[in-house]
C-alpha cells in the first residue's frame, strides 16, 4: 500500500500552502479531489471543475472556467507521470517530515477572552456566533 | 417474503480528559458559551494542533477493553465538509489508520450470548453546538457555541452483526458499561457525551448480500435507538413489500411523532475528501505502552459478572444488573465486605435502592444510604431484630434522614416481636374478632389465613415475627 509519490507531492504542496489562500489552492483542491476519487485519467471537464468548486465553496467566474480546466488537466498530466514511478518497495508516507509522536500532557491552559475570540465574527449575539439559517436540502 | 434486519452502530463517546484533544482549552460541560475556545480550536490562521497524550491513552484503553488490535502506526486525517458547527471547515479525524481495529463485545439477549464485532475505533475532535432561537422555523439565523469544538471523541464502529433493535440496545448498554468501567467517558446521553447513529437495512432472510441501508440519526436515548430502529425496519419492510426500493439516505428519528424522516441533503456534501493532516505528525504506539495500559485496566463487566455468579452464587440475571454499572458493582462489593449475604444485598440494591435513586434522580455514589448502613441493616434483619417489612421502612427512613439503621429502629421502637406469649395474645384477639375468616379457613379456603396473618401484622404495627405468626395461627385454627 505504498503511497504514490503524487500523494507526497500533494502533501508538500499542502504544507506550503497551508494558511494561505492563493489561487493555487484551487488547483490543489482539484488534484486532491481527483486523486482521492481515483478518477481514471480521462480529460477533466467543465463539470468536474464546477463540482470541485462547489465542494470547496469557491466561486469561479464563467470566463475563468476554461482556463482553470486547462490548468487542471496540465497538473493531472504531471501527476500521471509521477504515478508511473515504481513504488513497490517504498513505505507509505504519512507525513513529509520524519517526525513522530509530538504530544502534549493533558493540562488545561487559559482560553481566549470571549471578546477576543469573537472579535472578527461578522455576526454575534449574546456571546454566540450568529450564522444564517441552516437549510437542509 | 421474510426479511432479516441488518444493523451496524456508530457510537461517539467523549473522552473525559481535562483539556481538548489538540489544545489546552477546558472540556468542562456547561461553561458559558464560547469561553472555552482558543486559536487552535477556533481554527484561526497560524495555529497548530498538538495531540493530547491522555486522549491517546484513553483510546487505547477503550480498544483493549473492547478486544481490539492496537495500531503500531496511526495518523490523523482531515474530513472536509461545511457546517457552521465546524470552524475550520474540516474535522480532524482518522481515515485509514485508526488507533484500534478488529475488536468485539459480547451481548446477552433472551438468555443467549452473541458476539458483535467492532470494526474500528478512531480518535477525532468533536464539533461545536448549534443553538436555535425558539422559533426555528421562522428564524433566519442560528447561534453557535464552539466550547465543545475539539473535545476528544472516540468513534466506535460496529460490524453489521446486529440483527434486531433489541440487540442494538443490548450492544449499547454493554458498550456504555465497558467505557464507564475503564473510566474513559462519562457516557451521558443527555449531555451528549455518548451519541449513537445506526445503519439499518433489510435483506431476504438467509441472503448473503446486504440491502440498501439508511443511516438513522438523532436518537437521544437507548430506548429511542430501539424504537427508531423498530420503526425504520417496519418502514423498509413496507416499502420492499410494495415492490419499492430503499433509498440510501440519512433519516432522522422524530421522537415526538415516533417516525423517521428523510433528511434531504445535497449528494455532494458527502464527499469528505479525506487527506492526511499535515499539521499533525504520525503516532507510533509502542507495544510496551500497550502492555502498560493493559495492566492498568480494571476488572471489566463480563469478568465481574462471572465472579458474582461463581463466587457469590448470584443468578446470572442479578449479576448482570449489579455489574451493568461500575458504581453499583462497587457499592455491592463494599456491602459484601461487611456482611457476607450476596443474595440479600443484591435484592436490596436492585429493589429499594434503585427505586429510591430513580425517584430522586440520584446515582448510587450520591446515595444517603452508605454501604455501611445497608450492611448494618441487613445484619439487623438476619439477627431477627427487625422483620423484612420493617426493614423496608427503615431503609426508606435511612434514605431520607441518612441516619444509622440501629438508631432508627431504637427511636421508632421497631424491634421485631419474637416473644411467643406476646404474639399469642394478638393471634387470639384476631381469631376472636374474625369468625368468618376462621370458618372459611376451616372449610378448606387456604387463602383465608393470609387475611388473618395480615390482621396480626397490622395490630403489631408490622413488628411481629411473620414466621411465628404463621406457625402460631395454624396451631390455633
Ligand atoms: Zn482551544
Amino acid at each position: 500500500m505504498a503511497m504514490p509519490p503524487a500523494r507526497l507531492v500533494v502533501l508538500l504542496v499542502q504544507s506550503t500552502l497551508h494558511g494561505h489562500f492563493s489561487s493555487g489552492i484551487i488547483i490543489f483542491i482539484m488534484v486532491k479531489y481527483v486523486l482521492l476519487r481515483k478518477v481514471k485519467r480521462m480529460k477533466l471537464t467543465r463539470e468536474d471543475v464546477l463540482n470541485v468548486a462547489l465542494l470547496s465553496r469557491l466561486e469561479i467566474r464563467d470566463d475563468e472556467i476554461e482556463n482553470v480546466t486547462r490548468q487542471f488537466n496540465d497538473i493531472m498530466q504531471h501527476v500521471d507521470r509521477l504515478n508511473q514511478v515504481n513504488t513497490e518497495n517504498v513505505r507509505p508516507t504519512a507525513h513529509a517530515l520524519p517526525v513522530c509522536n509530538v504530544l502534549r500532557p493533558d493540562v488545561r491552559q487559559t482560553s481566549l477572552p470571549r471578546e477576543k475570540a469573537m472579535a472578527n465574527a461578522p455576526l454575534a449575539e449574546d456571546g454566540f456566533f450568529r450564522v444564517p439559517k441552516i437549510v437542509e436540502g | 417474503m421474510k426479511y432479516e434486519i441488518v444493523i451496524g452502530l456508530e457510537v461517539h463517546a467523549e473522552l473525559k480528559t481535562n483539556s481538548k484533544i489538540f489544545c489546552g482549552c477546558s472540556t468542562h460541560f456547561g461553561a458559558e458559551q464560547n469561553t472555552n475556545v482558543c486559536p487552535v480550536c477556533l481554527g484561526l490562521p497560524g495555529s497548530l494542533p498538538v495531540l493530547n497524550q491522555r486522549a491517546v491513552e484513553f483510546a487505547i484503553r477503550a480498544g483493549l477493553a473492547l478486544n481490539c488490535e492496537i495500531a503500531e502506526f496511526s495518523k490523523f486525517d482531515r474530513k472536509n465538509y461545511y457546517y457552521p458547527d465546524l470552524p475550520k471547515d474540516y474535522q480532524i479525524s482518522q481515515y485509514d489508520l485508526p488507533v484500534c481495529k478488529n475488536g468485539y463485545l459480547d451481548i446477552e439477549v433472551n438468555g443467549e450470548t452473541k458476539r458483535i464485532g467492532i470494526t474500528r475505533i478512531h480518535l477525532e475532535e468533536d464539533a461545536g453546538k448549534l443553538v436555535h432561537p425558539q422559533t426555528i422555523t421562522t428564524s433566519n439565523y442560528a447561534y453557535v457555541d464552539y466550547n465543545r469544538t475539539g473535545v476528544p471523541l472516540v468513534e466506535i464502529v460496529s460490524e453489521p452483526d446486529i440483527r434486531t433493535p433489541e440487540e442494538a440496545r443490548a450492544y449499547l448498554t454493554k458498550l456504555r458499561s465497558i467505557l464507564e468501567y475503564c473510566d474513559v467517558s462519562d457516557c451521558k446521553m443527555e449531555e451528549g457525551s455518548l451519541r449513537c447513529d445506526a445503519n439499518i437495512s433489510l435483506r431476504p432472510a438467509g441472503a448473503d448480500y446486504f440491502g440498501t441501508k439508511a443511516e438513522l440519526k438523532n436518537m437521544n436515548s437507548f430506548k429511542a435507538v430501539q424504537k427508531g430502529l423498530e420503526y425504520e425496519a417496519m418502514r423498509q419492510e413496507d416499502v420492499l413489500a410494495d415492490g419499492g426500493a430503499i433509498r440510501q439516505e440519512t433519516r432522522t428519528w422524530d421522537e415526538a411523532r415516533g417516525v423517521t424522516l428523510s433528511m434531504r441533503s445535497k449528494e455532494q456534501a458527502h464527499d469528505y475528501r479525506y487527506f492526511p493532516d499535515p499539521d499533525l505528525v504520525p503516532l507510533l504506539i509502542s507495544r510496551e505502552q500497550v502492555e502498560e495500559v493493559r495492566t492498568s485496566l480494571p476488572e471489566l463487566p463480563d469478568a465481574r459478572k462471572d465472579r458474582l455468579v461463581e463466587q457469590d452464587g448470584l443468578s446470572s440475571y442479578d449479576a448482570e444488573v449489579i455489574t451493568a454499572s461500575r458504581a453499583v458493582a462497587d457499592y455491592y462489593d463494599a456491602v459484601k465486605k461487611l456482611v457476607d449475604d450476596p443474595k440479600t444485598i443484591a435484592n436490596w440494591i436492585m429493589g429499594d435502592m434503585m427505586k429510591q435513586l430513580n425517584t430522586r434522580g440520584l446515582s448510587i455514589t450520591a446515595s444517603p444510604v452508605t454501604p455501611v448502613h445497608l450492611a448494618e441493616m441487613i445484619q439487623l434483619l438476619n439477627k431477627g431484630t427487625i422483620s423484612g417489612k420493617i426493614a423496608k421502612n427503615v431503609f426508606e427512613e435511612m434514605f431520607v434522614s441518612g441516619k444509622k439503621p440501629a438508631e432508627i429502629v431504637k427511636e421508632q421502637g421497631l424491634v421485631q416481636i419474637s416473644d411467643e406469649s406476646a404474639i399469642i395474645a394478638i393471634v387470639e384477639q384476631v381469631i376472636a374478632a374474625n369468625p368468618q375468616s376462621v370458618a372459611d379457613f376451616r372449610a378448606g379456603k387456604e387463602k383465608a389465613i393470609g387475611f388473618l396473618v395480615g390482621q396480626v401484622m397490622k395490630q403489631s404495627k408490622g413488628r411481629a415475627n411473620p414466621e411465628m405468626v404463621n406457625k402460631l395461627l395454624k396451631e390455633r385454627l
